[in-house]
């Protein structure tokens, strides 16, 4: 499941549906221990992505996954059970301190017999439901689920806390109010439509300045899905990939808690640092091992046997370097650090960096080998990890 | 500085440009204006790998298939045939009583689960299957 995304990610000419979906997977935060329900909510997530917020948060609030994840179908008349309505207040739409807890108690009231049935489908079951009035930020009426989402998305903090997330998100990880401003009151007079929010973030002009350029540090999903797409990297093996990715901090379908994942500097420590420097070389050093391999396959280890062989070639990556070629064009081999450097990084390449790309380089022996040293070198620069 | 621009566009609204991106040299607006267009389209995550079963309904796909050959002598031999369970059914038997055989269904296929797969359960695994019948049958759907 993982990986059928982690491909869509790579390879869907939709990327950005993609990506918003990502961001969207965090916001929602949900593990279960059903892949089915786990799938569904991905894929309503994946649709209603770019579409109108209140749909989005209805249709994932009505998923079992999110469902039994926040415990509402414990959520009975007799027994509010408070845990979904003040996770979708706290964390989904309008954040802390903007509700009391007298808002949470009654908004858990209206939300009482949400339930699903046994083939995973939502339900509401009328004899668990608490149809008595109920005060809900300063409006008072018999309100049912439906109701209490809808009030709560006429709150002015909603279309702050979700403008500033996906500012976070997608801009830059210190959210400037003066940016914000104006995308909030547009994002509420478009009735939360988050495609006409997102094309106003990315054409405006603070969103090209140099100072946007480069803030932001690569999540682990998107570092691995960046490799794949940057250099059209061809992964045998793409469960290995997970694998990096767990080690990096990072498991789709696997928050760390409601939450989600933290951004920003949180992805950088001591642990996760040295590996994310050597993941290209881990990456591209299998490749190489693979390319020696078929060389050798007629004379020097005749003895080995084409099983050995296709196991070793299973957890391989394949670098075609047919279109980082083009790209240079026949640009002369002194110039080929400094372009190159300008297609992998955000941040400008320093003197000291380039040299060392330089001497790396320096070392083949082959056009080849030198644009492969020059890749990788360049790749595991600290500055490769920033977008 | 417009190719950086163009390629910080990629990083952010998707996961990086490719050399073919950076190559067609269009300008931030018109990249923008693709992407958004490109990503009108929804498709589900959808495929046979991806169709999970309960990992009992491995257990209880037995029944369909006669026997399985994998089950030793060892194994076939002790079971007696009143218990209708389906992996320790011995082969032999199976052919001889094919008719009886056939009106045994065990009791776990008919206590249905979410997505309608058979809940194999302790009570079914039991040689005296007399008791189990005992029981109201309200009992044996739990979800």
């Amino acid at each position: 499941m993982s990986t059928a995304w982690m491909n869509k990610m790579a390879t869907s000419p939709g990327q950005l549906r993609e990506k918003v979906a990502l961001f969207w997977h965090g916001h929602f935060a949900c593990r279960t221990r059903r892949p089915d329900d786990s799938l569904a909510l991905l894929n309503t997530i994946r649709e209603k992505a770019l579409g109108k917020f209140p749909d989005l948060l209805l249709a994932v609030s009505q998923e079992p996954a999110m469902l039994q994840f926040l415990n509402n179908q414990q959520n009975r008349k007799e027994h509010p059970n408070e845990n979904f309505a003040r996770e979708v207040m706290e964390l989904f739409t309008l954040g802390r301190g903007n509700y009391t807890e007298n808002d949470v108690k009654e908004a858990a009231r209206a939300f009482t017999g949400w339930s699903y049935d046994a083939q995973s489908r939502f339900t509401f079951r009328e004899r668990q439901h608490d149809a008595g009035p109920k005060t809900l930020l300063g409006q008072t009426g018999n309100f049912g689920g439906e109701d209490a989402l809808r009030i709560i998305m006429q709150q002015p903090a909603a279309a702050t806390f979700i403008v500033t997330k996906l500012y976070r998100f997608f801009v830059n990880d210190v959210p400037n109010p003066a940016h914000i401003e104006p995308l909030t009151v547009a994002f509420r007079k478009s009735h939360y439509d988050i495609g006409d929010l997102l094309e106003r973030m990315f054409s405006a002009d603070w969103f090209y300045e140099p100072a946007a350029m480069a803030t932001i540090i690569k999540s682990p999903v998107v570092l691995v899905a960046g490799l794949r797409r940057t250099l059209n990297l061809k992964v045998d093996n793409d469960k290995q990939l997970l694998g990096y990715q767990k080690a990096l901090g990072q498991t789709l379908f696997m928050p760390p808690n409601v939450a989600g994942w933290p951004c920003g500097r949180a992805w950088i420590d001591s642990s996760s640092l040295l590996l994310r420097l050597q993941l290209p070389s881990i990456l591209f050093k299998n490749a190489e091992f693979a390319v020696r391999l078929k060389d050798d396959e007629n004379d020097i280890t005749p003895q080995t046997t084409g099983r050995e062989r296709t196991v070793k070639n299973t957890e391989t990556t394949h670098l075609p370097l047919a279109p980082i070629q083009q790209l240079l064009g026949g640009a002369p081999t002194e110039n080929q650090p400094q372009l190159l450097a300008d297609f992998l990084l955000q941040a400008p390449l320093r003197p000291e960096n380039l040299a060392l790309v330089q001497q790396a380089a320096a070392k083949a022996t082959t056009p080849e080998e030198r644009l492969r040293n020059t890749l990788l070198s360049l790749l595991s620069l600290p500055e490769y990890q920033l977008a | 500085m417009n190719a950086q621009q163009l390629q910080h566009l990629y990083w952010r609204a998707g996961f990086g440009p490719r050399p073919q991106d950076v190559a067609a040299g269009l300008s931030t607006g018109k990249a923008l204006r693709q992407l958004l267009h490109e990503a009108r389209a929804y498709e589900p995550i959808t495929s046979a790998a991806l169709s999970y079963n309960d990992p009992q309904g491995a257990v209880m796909a037995v029944p369909a298939a006669p026997a399985t050959p994998a089950a030793g002598p060892a194994a076939a031999s002790p079971a007696p045939a009143s218990s209708a369970q389906p992996g320790t059914l011995n082969p032999a038997r199976m052919d001889a009583l094919p008719a009886a055989v056939d009106a045994l269904r065990p009791r776990s296929a008919l206590a249905l689960r979410r997505q309608g797969l058979p809940q194999l359960r302790r009570a079914d695994l039991t040689p005296s299957s007399a008791s189990c019948k005992m029981r109201p049958s309200g009992m044996l759907s739990l979800a």
